[in-house]
């Protein structure tokens, strides 16, 4: 708690600089608290299916990493604290590993799986070097370095490297959107709406459709995302209390849809 | 017996006539009451509806001034909300949080309905707000999306140009909260003043009012007031027996009333003061009548006794010139042959004591003659009361008087002139008694008439008159001679028992007091004198044309 407090007076010191990066992080950690899914392969786009299912453990697999190493990250009086782009990858592919039953990469994954999870590892990894700065500086409490920020950032590093095959994006019903960046397009918005969020809507199941996107048939992923015991700290209740940010809380219950993973394979 | 002409003249002269305050006057005490009391409601009624329209002007202009409050609140609240407005878009832009873009979007809704407020106070200026709101907004927001998609030099040349934008938004709204709060101020002004002046108005409104009230109700008062003040006076002067106070001339139902009341009052206390008077004179007749009366008694008591002493002296006076006659008769021889001397002695004698019987015998008659008329005096042997014409009874009157007179007089002359009424009609009368009463009237006037002629220097004619008048219920017989006249010392005296002006031997005394009996007491009629000091007498008898049945009994 007095972590957090200090940790909040410098983020304040340093608002300017780190905010936009921060409240897109913030996202990312409300999707990190919702548990994990086990995801069936659908019939229709089996390959598509589990190269999502995939993309989306690893994310959430990362982004455990970034939260089981928070109180490190957020230690002010630690200056070097050696949370590389390499030990967090190494520590995201035991997680996968531990959680999945089997390695992220394997052989007999295609060559466009193969590329896809390097690209996504190698995002991870890009990110967390390149914010070495941030996470080692001393006295700063809470740096703003969370989870939903650690998965956007890397998102949108991945698309950077394979955004013309596949995009990894991390989205939410509009009124629970914070970051703009996060906000679903109308393909997600529909399917929010009339899918994940219909009551009869089978916990954890994924939706899938092949759709076109920016004139090409793509495979699309909506996987729903709940939230956890440790996401209502922010975005719990009660509803409009400043949470550490100083950003109004949502009002969320346990086990309420709190987002989707939303994952696009083109064809 | 009535107000004078005089008082009714000066009330005349008084009376305000037509202007307000006469009218006023005139009317009954409740109508000027009413007057009054509805003088003060009318005003009232007045100042409240005068109040009541400067306080609905004054709340109209205090509407029109929370209206302008309400815009000048308006314009304060669109420059703040504009500020948060630019605030949360520039926070947008850097922060890229959706919570920015709906506060963002709040504070556009509320600066549109604030500028809806104030579309009211000037569009023109509004639209050009809005317009350049709605390009500040545009763009902030393109620029919000570039930064979202990773833009950042588009974002910021976005923003640079929303900023324009926004810096006349800014001013625009700064220079209309100062504008609006200048006409606020200055209608404020104008309520504080206008409010003030009505305030002061109301006042003035009060004191006028209050004065012509305080004036209306004086002279209400004073038109109560003064009549009875007055009406009291003339009630205690006329209570301490001053009848001659003058009774004011009041206007108005009740003052007027009163001093009516109060007039009819001194009037039948007037009458009543007369009828006193009267009665008191005629008391004084009456013991006057009276004292006649018992004198009338005496001199009948008196004459009673001296006529049979009076009838021996004269029969014994006749008898004894007759036996003189005798006595000379039988000595006629004797005396006869007396010598010369003795004879004419005798003879001498015997016509001396013839006559002094004579002269006894004439005094004696003469005497009986006073008797006689004492006698009839005390109405002893009244005679018959006929219906007789009056004019037979003034000419047989008048002739025989002249007869009477020449009788006695042989040079008697007088000029008569006779006037009877032919309608004089008959009366009932007792005949002898008034012929009685005539004779002396006419006598006394011949005599009156007579005897200044004889004494007059110059050339005068004597006359006598006798007039008749006819009336109703009376007969009035006139006689009049130009004589001397009555001096006014003795008129009182001339209807008394044995007062006359004629030489001693001459007259009785006792014919108007006859007279004047027979005329008051036996007839019930007047008997009145008026006379002019050596110029003419008037007797004037008055008679009813029926006798009052008891009055000639009784005497």
């Amino acid at each position: 708690m007095q972590d957090q407090v200090r940790g909040k007076t410098g983020f304040i010191g340093t608002a300017i600089s780190i905010r936009p990066g921060l409240l897109g992080l913030l996202v990312i950690f409300t999707l990190l608290c919702v548990g994990n899914a086990i995801v069936t392969p659908a019939t229709a786009g089996e390959a598509e299916l589990a190269i999502g299912n995939r993309l989306a453990n690893m994310l959430r697999a990362g982004r455990g990493v970034v939260s089981a190493n928070q109180a490190l990250i957020n230690n002010p009086d630690v200056g070097d604290k050696w949370f590389t782009g390499e030990r967090l990858v190494g520590e995201t592919e035991a997680s996968y590993t531990a959680r999945v039953g089997s390695a992220p990469m394997s052989a007999d994954l295609s060559a466009r799986d193969k590329r896809l999870i390097e690209a996504q590892l190698q995002a991870m990894r890009k990110v967390v070097d390149s914010h070495q700065d941030e996470i080692n500086r001393l006295g700063v409490g809470f740096k703003g370095f969370i989870p939903a920020t650690f998965a956007r950032l890397s998102n949108e590093e991945f698309g950077v490297i394979a955004g013309q095959e596949a995009r990894i994006r991390v989205t939410a019903p509009p009124h629970l959107v914070r970051n703009r960046k996060a906000r679903p397009d109308a393909w997600e918005k529909n399917i929010l709406e009339t899918r994940l969020q219909a009551a009869d809507w089978p916990k954890g199941e994924p939706f899938t459709e092949t759709v076109e996107l920016e004139g090409r048939p793509a495979f699309r992923m909506l996987l729903p995302e709940y939230y956890g015991e440790s996401c209502l700290a922010c975005h719990g209740e009660p509803r409009g209390e400043m949470d550490i940010t100083s950003y109004p809380k949502e009002g969320g219950k346990l086990g309420e849809l709190a987002g989707a993973i939303s994952i696009v394979i083109f064809k | 017996m009535s107000v004078t002409p005089a008082n009714d003249a000066a009330a005349q002269s008084r009376r305000p006539g037509s202007s307000g305050w006469g009218r006023f006057v005139y009317l009954p005490l409740w109508a000027r009451l009413v007057v009054l009391t509805a003088a003060g409601l009318v005003s009232l009624v007045g100042a409240t509806l005068y109040l009541s329209s400067a306080l609905h002007q004054t709340a109209d202009r205090t509407t029109r001034m929370q209206e302008l409050f309400d815009v000048v609140e308006a314009a304060g609240d669109a420059h703040v909300t504009f500020g948060e407005m630019r605030y949360w878009l520039t926070d947008l832009s850097v922060s890229q949080l959706v919570l920015s873009e709906r506060k963002a979007e709040a504070a556009r809704v509320k600066l549109d309905n604030r500028l809806g407020v104030l579309e009211k106070y000037d569009a023109g200026t509004v639209t050009a707000i809005r317009a350049e709101i709605e390009a500040y907004y545009g763009q902030a927001m393109q620029a919000a999306d570039a930064y979202t998609d990773g833009n950042r030099v588009i974002g910021n040349t976005l923003l640079g140009s929303a900023r324009s934008h926004s810096t006349l938004v800014d001013e625009a709204l700064n220079t209309l909260v100062q504008r609006v709060g200048k006409a606020a101020s200055e209608e404020r002004r104008l309520v504080v003043e206008r409010a003030d002046a009505a305030a002061s108005t109301a006042f003035y409104i009060v004191v006028g009012l209050s004065v012509v009230g305080l004036a209306l109700t004086l002279l209400v008062l004073r038109s109560i007031v003064q009549p009875l003040q007055r009406l009291n006076e003339a009630i205690t002067s006329l209570m301490q027996g001053n009848y001659d106070v003058e009774i004011p001339d009041e206007q108005g139902q009740e003052f007027g009333a009163m001093a009516e009341t109060l007039r009819r009052f001194r009037e039948n206390a007037l009458e009543r003061h007369r009828l006193e008077g009267e009665s008191e004179l005629q008391k004084q007749r009456l013991v006057q009548a009276e004292k006649m009366a018992s004198l009338g008694q005496l001199t009948a008591g008196i004459a009673h006794e001296i006529k049979n002493p009076l009838n021996f002296v004269n029969n014994f006076a006749r008898l004894s010139e007759e036996l003189l006659d005798e006595l000379a008769e039988i000595l006629r021889d004797s005396i006869a042959a007396l010598d010369q001397d003795t004879r004419a002695d005798a003879e001498d004698l015997l016509q001396t004591v013839h006559a002094n019987l004579g002269k006894i015998n004439e005094h004696g008659k003469r005497a009986d003659s006073i008797v006689k008329n004492m006698l009839l005096h005390s109405r002893e042997g009244p005679s018959e009361s006929r219906r007789v014409n009056p004019n037979d009874i003034a000419e047989e009157a008048l002739r025989l008087a002249y007869h009477g007179a020449r009788a006695e007089q042989p040079g008697f002359n007088i000029e008569m002139v006779t006037e009877l009424a032919p309608e004089a009609g008959e009366i009932e009368c007792f005949p002898q008694d008034l012929m009685r009463v005539l004779l002396n009237l006419i006598s006394n006037g011949m005599y009156a008439a007579h005897k200044r002629a004889a004494g007059a220097v110059e050339d005068f004619a004597p006359l006598i008159s006798v007039t008749t008048r006819a009336h109703a219920d009376s007969v009035e017989i006139e006689v009049r001679d130009n004589g001397h006249g009555i001096p006014a010392e003795v008129r009182d005296k001339i209807f008394l028992p044995f007062f006359t002006t004629k030489p001693a031997g001459e007259g009785t005394g006792l014919g108007l007091s006859l007279s004047f009996d027979i005329i008051v007491k036996q007839h019930g009629g007047e008997l009145t004198v008026e006379s002019q000091p050596d110029d003419y007498t008037v007797f004037r008898v008055s008679l009813p044309r029926v006798l009052a049945t008891t009055t000639g009994a009784a005497q």
